[in-house]
């Protein structure tokens, strides 16, 4: 039943957010009032939301409040059942298995593996039955091609440990209006692990990066959807530069322990800050290229977005693409989760969330109760190594009982500031970063 | 109707379907991934679990409904359909990302145009609840 209701308000919103508030609520736009709730509109969204709404007269016409704003899948969303996973996942697909963090799960400083979202593109392979034997190739634009296995790797190389952020280049991709094609992650598509591996440079340099070297591509073990034999699942690949970053790893564990097989076993490539498709799993060959890679995943709207801003939902120009590199700066609350309910005396409420930027750090992140017409910044924190997510926190007071809705909007090192909606719209959507937002009841 | 009967007769139906689907050129699933493990692996479940109990009736009611089923579950699972909701122009371009970049079989055009009618109809923009979820529904 209210599924129902919310699609339709959703079509009707999506159509006309104006005349959809006038027919809905009785609220109009008006010039100078930027059509701002009152009288029975106020009065009728405030039952439809279950409580009065706090502020309502600064949430403007045509904006939906959180609470009505995302429709319920029949039955609440699925929840993953996965040996080793818990039950916290939300499922987004079977085959390949997709399963995203809600955001207040990614609570802990480091994501557990228990809690870490999954991307799988193809069939995960089998588990190897002697991992340090898997071998990993090294090729192409190197004076000597390399292929050492697993064993070899963790002696020949020095070890490092890092604390980094792994990103799927479509989080976000829900927020998109007109909706885009994939995946539809809410902020969920991320996770802050400890890998444990060499760097990249080091096997790079090992093998003796030609001159005519200047990018990467690269495969893993994992099979196509569709059976074909041999056929490539993804593989993606960036320029030289990315590669020999210091932070950028072949590892094999994750959180102390080998990594999980759903999370690559037994070597996997780790790339901060850029999409996760760089990042494969069950990692079995780097070939250095003279030219940018053109594996399946590369090239077209692919992890791209537009050189030039695009009509949202409008005709697509292949050209009018570049990849998506760093990602772009977001914020989460992980505290309170989205639908909290306050006891009827409260009036304070602490918030608490991560924030990370890609390839940049985060300067600062604010919070908003009233739909970002004030923002009081947060105490933010440091990363414990380059391409950490930030812990922040802030308290804000409640002025009445009621319908809240908290936001929270990180700006990167640049100065660059999430959204109120996700922008420069792509048929595939990727970097959609719009400010997150949790509902929050306080008793009356 | 007895239990047997009503099993032999769906039985007899899905057949059938297949061998209709079979004659436009459908692509066969791809066989699941055997599952011989070792046992004495950090963790044990290298397979995703496998959505074999998906069938037509996922999608909503519609003329071409089997044939679009069959032809995007050939690879992937039933509910990425179900969460898109895209226009037609969108969903013409799908189909021919699918065919060119994702080894999706390539429908003649009689099919094609079946499927696209399908799927515009049936995966509308707005159509799939996205997002997160509304935590007072109902309240």
């Amino acid at each position: 039943m209210a599924g129902k209701r919310e699609r339709s308000l959703n079509e009707l919103y999506l159509d006309d957010p104006e005349r959809a508030d006038a027919v809905v609520f009785g609220r109009r736009a008006a010039p100078g009032r930027r059509g701002f709730l009152k009288g029975a509109g106020l009065a009728a969204l405030s039952a439809a939301v279950g409580g009065p709404i706090a502020f309502a007269d600064r949430l403007p016409s045509g904006l939906l409040p959180v609470a009505l704003a995302q429709g319920t899948p029949p039955g609440g969303p699925k929840i993953l059942s996965f040996e080793g996973k818990e039950g916290v996942l939300v499922s987004l697909g079977d085959r390949p298995l997709v399963a995203e963090t809600p955001e207040h799960q990614l609570d802990d400083d480091t994501t557990p593996n228990a809690k870490f979202f999954i991307r799988n593109n193809g069939i995960q392979p089998q588990v190897p039955a002697d991992p340090e034997g898997w071998t990993l190739t090294v090729d192409g634009e190197v004076n000597t091609p390399l292929g050492l296995s697993l064993g070899d790797i963790k002696k020949r190389f020095p070890t490092v440990d890092l604390t980094m952020v792994l990103e799927c280049g479509g989080n976000g991709r829900s927020q998109f209006n007109p909706p885009a094609r994939g995946n539809q992650w809410t902020n969920g598509g991320t996770g802050c692990a400890r890998w444990t591996g060499v760097r990249l440079r080091d096997l790079l340099q090992a093998a003796g990066v030609k001159p005519s070297a200047s990018h990467t591509g690269h495969y893993g073990a994992d099979q196509h959807l569709s059976g074909e034999a041999g056929k490539v699942v993804l593989s993606r690949g960036m320029p030289l530069a990315k590669a020999m970053e210091e932070h950028s790893l072949v590892a094999w564990a994750m959180n102390g322990v080998p990594l999980p097989a759903v999370h690559g076993f037994p070597v996997r490539l780790v790339v901060p800050g850029w999409p996760g498709s760089l990042s494969n799993k069950w990692l079995t060959r780097i070939w250095v290229r003279d030219k940018p890679h053109d594996g399946p995943g590369m090239g077209g709207t692919s992890y791209s977005v537009p050189i030039k801003p695009m009509v949202p939902g409008g005709k697509v120009d292949e050209k009018n693409s570049r990849d998506l590199q760093s990602m772009p700066v977001r914020a989460i609350i992980t505290s309170p989760a989205n639908g909290t309910e306050l006891g009827a005396g409260a009036r304070t409420l602490a918030l608490r969330g991560k924030a990370w930027a890609g390839d940049f750090t985060v300067a600062r992140v604010d919070v908003s109760i009233d739909y970002g017409a004030t923002w009081l910044p947060s105490t933010l924190g440091q990363p414990r190594n380059r391409y950490d997510w930030q812990k922040w926190q802030a308290n804000v007071t409640l002025p009445s009982e009621g319908y809240y809705e908290v936001w929270a909007r990180a700006t990167d090192g640049q100065g660059r500031m999430q959204p109120h909606v996700a922008g420069n719209w792509n048929p595939q959507g990727y970097g959609a970063n719009a400010m997150h937002r949790v509902a929050v009841l306080v008793s009356a | 109707m007895s239990l047997p009967r009503v099993v032999a007769l769906s039985l007899l139906a899905m057949v059938a379907t297949l061998l209709i689907l079979s004659e436009r050129g459908l692509p066969r699933r791809a066989a699941p991934p055997t599952a011989s493990l070792p046992t004495a692996r950090p963790q044990a479940p290298p397979v995703a679990p496998r959505d074999a109990e998906e069938t037509p009736e996922l999608f909503p009611a519609g003329e071409g409904r089997d044939e679009a089923f069959y032809y995007c579950t050939a690879c992937h699972g039933s509910q990425l359909v179900r969460a898109q909701g895209m226009t037609r122009e969108q969903w013409d371009a799908s189909l021919t990302w699918m065919n060119t970049r994702h080894g999706m079989a390539v429908p003649d055009a009689e099919t094609r145009r079946l499927l696209l009618d399908y799927l515009t109809a049936a995966f509308p923009p707005g159509a799939a609840p996205r997002g997160w979820q509304n935590p007072f529904a109902g309240r």
